[in-house]
């Protein structure tokens, strides 16, 4: 049974192999990933992550937030853009676990040339605010999570916002091996009036937790594609957590050879991860520092 | 706080507004912001901040007191709309000078060293001026010296010195800094100031009193000592003004000069019309050299003028006078007169054994004061009606030219209604004279030239300077040659022979005459011809494709390339396609960074021609862009523009050679980078790579918008630079 719910999760994604991201979309910021965990496994831990950096990946993984928890992430990204990103989290007992993620793009003006001469600078301010609730139901096996999110951006003289949905279904039937199903960014945006869609991305991910001497060893295969233009992408990834001290990350994406490794140190109840990602446009780094109240 | 900052902004511009060169004020005093001059007067270190660096004070040679009286603004409002705190020297005071933190007795303003670095050094001191208010105590002769380098000052044989007097009231007194005002004091040997100063260095007021022994000092007041440099204007050197420049090559090179040593920015003005109310180009140029290349892709007059900056155009200097020239390309229009360059013969027109011109004309030249100047038509010629004969230019016409169809011409007729001939003759080998003389050389059998004339009677409708157009359908051949049956003129022209004018109709008796100026041929009515969009260059070949429609059928379609950076000129034969298309591969392997120009001509059947002219950007990868992404157009709004597009250049900073990357890669990324386009581009020899970006993914489907991000790989060396698509 399992292996069928495996197999069909995959060949949902399985239609056609292509290099090229969806079409007439726009809002690829809300794509961003902003925390360290997050791009330490190349965005492939959908059913093994947890915490408040499931926000960014799948809200499911919220709901096994302990109490109350910040974090703050900053993300050294592409073309001198600077991101920041602060979250909160909560987890109300039978009510389940609630949070709020806030983002801010700092991109570099950009001069604007015509065949000749630089006629003018656009600047760019981006803001994304988001909510995420999971709530674990059947026994605890199943869990399910909701995020919203809305992004408000100003590119030149152009006015554009965005609302996103992102849904994830989590089952932990087999505790070593959970399963997860998302779709993300679904929703629709304006920008200077004109109504546009988001890319939607569809997302299947299970993941193997062994246990080694108290040590935790996870392996993730995640398989994603856009709603529009079905064009899957894998990864895989796999981290090492030694005395619930130390963590150690390696995240590698099979279609375009992108890269990432990841190190977290949880002490006093600060937890600090640090990742660099070696991606096909540049590499970036990401810092998140989560404090656990 | 939005408002502060545009106040600010606003002021800043006003500022860098008045902060132009044209006059170069340089104020001595800084009375209005420092409160000195309380203080002992042997004592300078108590004045401040003068901003010539050193202090004024007053001398005294009997040691008596010193004081300073600070006015009250109400009085020197009078003298400008700013409230004034000069100075006085009291009835004991000797000299009121500039007092060197160095040089002791003498203050040495510097010339070189007040100028800050971003203004302008002049050593010329001509035009330049010293303009001051004073007053004094009761009526009074004063002097202001003027004090070059390593001046005398026991002796003053080296000062030169200005007197004027003052009252009680204060006075603007603006002296000119020439050999008239400024006369050599002491007992030395006078030499003219202009001659013998090239620099001031320091300066002082005194009164202009008798020997010592009988000195009568007297108290006076002096504020807002100024040094008026007048900007010395750009000269513009060639084309002469008024001149004719043969644009065939569709090039003209501006030359000028600068008086100054450290402009560090041209603007370059050129318009059709000289008041310069439209502009064919403005653009200001980063200059090591004073010229520049000017495309000229059409006949007409082009005026120029050229300003200067010496802070990369933050304030700009007066404009030079107004140049002009007419530019023509040989290959379109000829002149047959040669008017402007006439001297003691009629050039470029029959004269007769004497020299002058043939007797029916009038051998005196007429100024034509009607005419604008700016036409360059000031010296024409008139004939005289007195004959049926005609004249013929005896300039040769270039072998290449064929077909002209348009006759034009000024003329200022003596007489309304008047009428009188003119026509151009032509050649054509195919046809024969009839009478199969081979003696004559006429006829089959013979060698000479079978000559037509077409003729055009022109009624005069004023007596003021007219332009006249008359297109080759209004030339009529002329009838006794169809009245002897000889064979109509044939479609396809040969060699232009001459132009004449004759009076064999004019009215009688023949007391009327004409004066005619700048008699050209045209080409007339041409075929019509578009150059296509240029495709990106490729390996090392821009594609140039041209489409042509014509009524009389196409003779040939030459691409003629032109490279601004080395005014190379390439001249080719397009090869015709289907519909009307005409194709030429340009070798662009070798070019370098900069525009260049394709022009196109076109030849009918009908001798008509056509131009069109269009520039290509190779892309602005100067040295200084060595190793960045340099896109032009990076702005795409495909709302204004369905087809807009965005040119990508990129030069790296590998040395290109055998070892080198055959292929550079351009991929472009959505900004949470996902792949969205990708490219292989063959490096050409200049190692500038280039291509065209038209909004679309890998699909060939149009992207949303948004910004995304321009990837330029060659070899491990890779940079990224960002592009915004509107829709």
């Amino acid at each position: 049974m399992k292996k069928l719910i495996i197999l069909g999760l995959f060949l949902t994604v399985f239609f056609v192999s292509s290099v090229f991201a969806a079409t007439l979309t726009s809002g690829y910021k809300l794509l961003i990933k902003n925390d360290a965990q997050v791009m330490a496994m190349e965005e492939s831990g959908r059913a093994s992550i947890k915490g408040l950096s499931a926000f960014d990946l799948n809200p499911t993984g919220l709901s096994e937030i302990k109490n109350k928890v910040l974090s703050f992430s900053y993300t050294k990204y592409f073309a001198e853009m600077n991101l920041f990103n602060f979250k909160f989290g909560m987890n109300m007992p039978k009510l389940g676990a609630v949070a709020l993620s806030i983002d801010y793009f700092a991109s570099p003006d950009l001069p604007l040339m015509n065949d000749t001469t630089v006629y003018d600078t656009a600047t760019f301010k981006d803001y994304l605010v988001g909510v995420g609730y999971a709530y674990k139901i059947y026994k605890r096996m199943i869990i399910l999570g909701l995020k919203g999110r809305y992004l408000s951006s100003t590119t030149y003289t152009f006015k554009s916002s965005a609302y996103a949905l992102d849904g994830g279904l989590n089952l932990n039937f087999v505790s070593s091996f959970p399963i997860a199903l998302t779709v993300e960014n679904f929703g629709q945006g304006k920008f200077d009036g004109t109504t546009f869609k988001l890319p939607t991305t569809v997302n299947a991910a299970l993941a193997y937790i062994a246990n080694f001497q108290n040590n935790n060893i996870i392996l993730n295969l995640d398989a994603s594609s856009y709603i529009e233009k079905i064009s899957a992408k894998y990864s895989a990834s796999a981290s090492y957590e030694y005395a619930k001290f130390l963590k150690v990350m390696f995240g590698y994406k099979l279609s375009t050879g992108e890269k990432s490794v990841g190190i977290g140190i949880n002490k006093f109840g600060f937890v600090v991860d640090v990742n660099y990602s070696f991606q096909s446009v540049d590499s970036s780094y990401t810092i998140t520092l989560k404090y656990q109240l | 706080m939005k408002k502060i900052f545009l106040s600010f902004f606003i002021l800043s511009i006003l500022v860098v507004s008045v902060d132009g060169f044209a006059i170069q004020t340089n104020t001595l005093d800084s009375f209005e912001t420092n409160d000195y001059f309380t203080d002992d007067p042997y004592n300078p270190t108590n004045i401040a901040n003068n901003n010539f660096g050193g202090s004024w004070y007053c001398s005294d040679d009997s040691g008596g007191s010193f004081t300073t009286a600070k006015h009250s603004a109400t009085t020197l409002l009078e003298i400008t709309s700013n409230a004034h705190e000069g100075f006085k020297c009291m009835h004991t005071s000797y000299t009121l000078g500039v007092s060197d933190s160095g040089a002791g007795e003498w203050a040495y303003w510097e010339l070189d060293s007040y100028f800050s670095s971003n203004e302008i050094v002049r050593h010329d001191l001509s035009g330049q001026t010293i303009d001051f208010w004073i007053k004094g105590a009761q009526n009074l002769t004063l002097k202001v010296s003027l004090i070059p380098p390593n001046a005398s000052t026991t002796y003053a044989d080296d000062i030169y010195t200005a007197s004027f007097t003052v009252t009680t009231n204060w006075q603007h007194i603006i002296l000119p800094v020439d050999d008239s005002t400024f006369q050599q004091a002491g007992w030395g040997n006078f030499v003219p100031f202009t001659t013998a100063v090239t620099e001031v260095l320091g300066i002082n007021f005194t009164e202009d009193a008798p020997e010592a022994g009988n000195q009568q000092f007297h108290s006076f007041w002096v504020d807002d000592i100024k040094f008026l440099v007048p900007e010395l204007l750009t000269t513009l050197l060639s084309p002469a003004s008024g001149s004719t420049v043969d644009t065939s090559s569709h090039f003209v090179v501006l030359h000028w000069t600068n008086a100054y040593t450290n402009i560090n920015l041209y603007q370059i003005d050129v318009s059709s019309v000289n008041d310069f109310s439209s502009h064919i180009s403005s653009f200001p140029k980063n200059l090591s050299s004073t010229s520049t290349v000017l495309s000229i892709s059409e006949d007409g007059m082009f005026f120029w003028r050229v300003r200067s900056s010496t802070n990369n155009g933050s304030s700009w200097g007066d404009w030079s006078s107004i140049s002009g020239f007419r530019a023509l390309d040989s290959t379109l229009t000829y002149i047959l007169d040669d008017f402007e360059s006439y001297s003691s013969s009629l050039s470029g027109w029959a004269v007769d054994s004497a020299g002058l011109p043939d007797a029916w004309m009038g051998n005196s030249l007429g100024t034509n004061s009607d005419l604008n100047a700016s036409q360059f038509m000031n010296v024409g010629f008139y004939c005289a009606n007195d004959s049926t004969g005609w004249m013929e230019s005896t300039r040769s016409m270039p072998s290449s030219v064929y077909g002209y169809r348009q006759l034009s011409f000024w003329v200022k007729p003596s007489k309304v209604g008047m009428q009188f001939s003119l026509g151009y003759s032509i050649t054509n080998r195919a046809y024969h004279y009839n009478d199969n003389d081979s003696s004559t050389g006429e006829g089959p059998g013979g060698t000479n030239d079978f000559l037509y004339q077409y003729l055009y009677t022109y009624i005069a409708t004023s007596t003021n300077w007219e332009h006249v157009t008359i297109p080759h359908s209004k030339l009529a051949l002329q009838s006794w040659f169809l009245e002897e049956g000889y064979p109509n003129a044939p479609i396809d022209y040969s060699k232009i022979e001459s132009f004449y004018l004759t009076s064999g109709y004019v009215d009688s008796p023949h007391t009327n005459w004409a004066q005619f100026d700048n008699i050209q041929l045209e080409a007339g009515t041409p075929p019509n011809v578009k150059i296509e969009d240029f495709g990106s260059i490729a390996s090392g070949v821009l594609p140039i494709s041209v489409s042509a429609s014509y009524s009389a059928g196409l003779s040939k379609v030459v691409a003629i390339v032109s490279n601004t950076q080395n005014h190379s000129t390439i001249t080719a034969n397009m090869t015709a396609e289907v519909g009307g298309k005409f194709t030429y591969n340009y070798d662009a392997s070798s070019l370098s960074s900069g525009n260049i120009i394709v022009t196109v001509k076109v030849y009918d059947n009908d001798a008509g021609i056509s131009t069109v002219t269009k520039v290509y950007s190779v892309g602005y990868v100067s040295d200084k862009d060595i190793g960045k992404v340099i896109i032009h157009n990076n702005l795409l709004n495909f709302k204004d523009d369905p087809n807009a597009a965005a040119t990508i250049f990129y030069k790296s900073k590998v040395d290109m050679d055998y070892n080198s990357p055959a292929l550079a890669k351009l991929d472009i990324y959505s900004v949470s980078g996902q792949l969205i386009f990708e490219h292989n581009i063959a490096i050409p020899v200049s190692g500038i790579l280039s291509y065209e970006w038209d909004g679309k993914n890998g699909y060939g489907d149009p992207v949303g918008a948004g910004i995304y991000l321009v990837k330029v790989q060659v070899g491990n060396e890779k940079k990224i630079s960002r592009i915004l698509i509107i829709r």
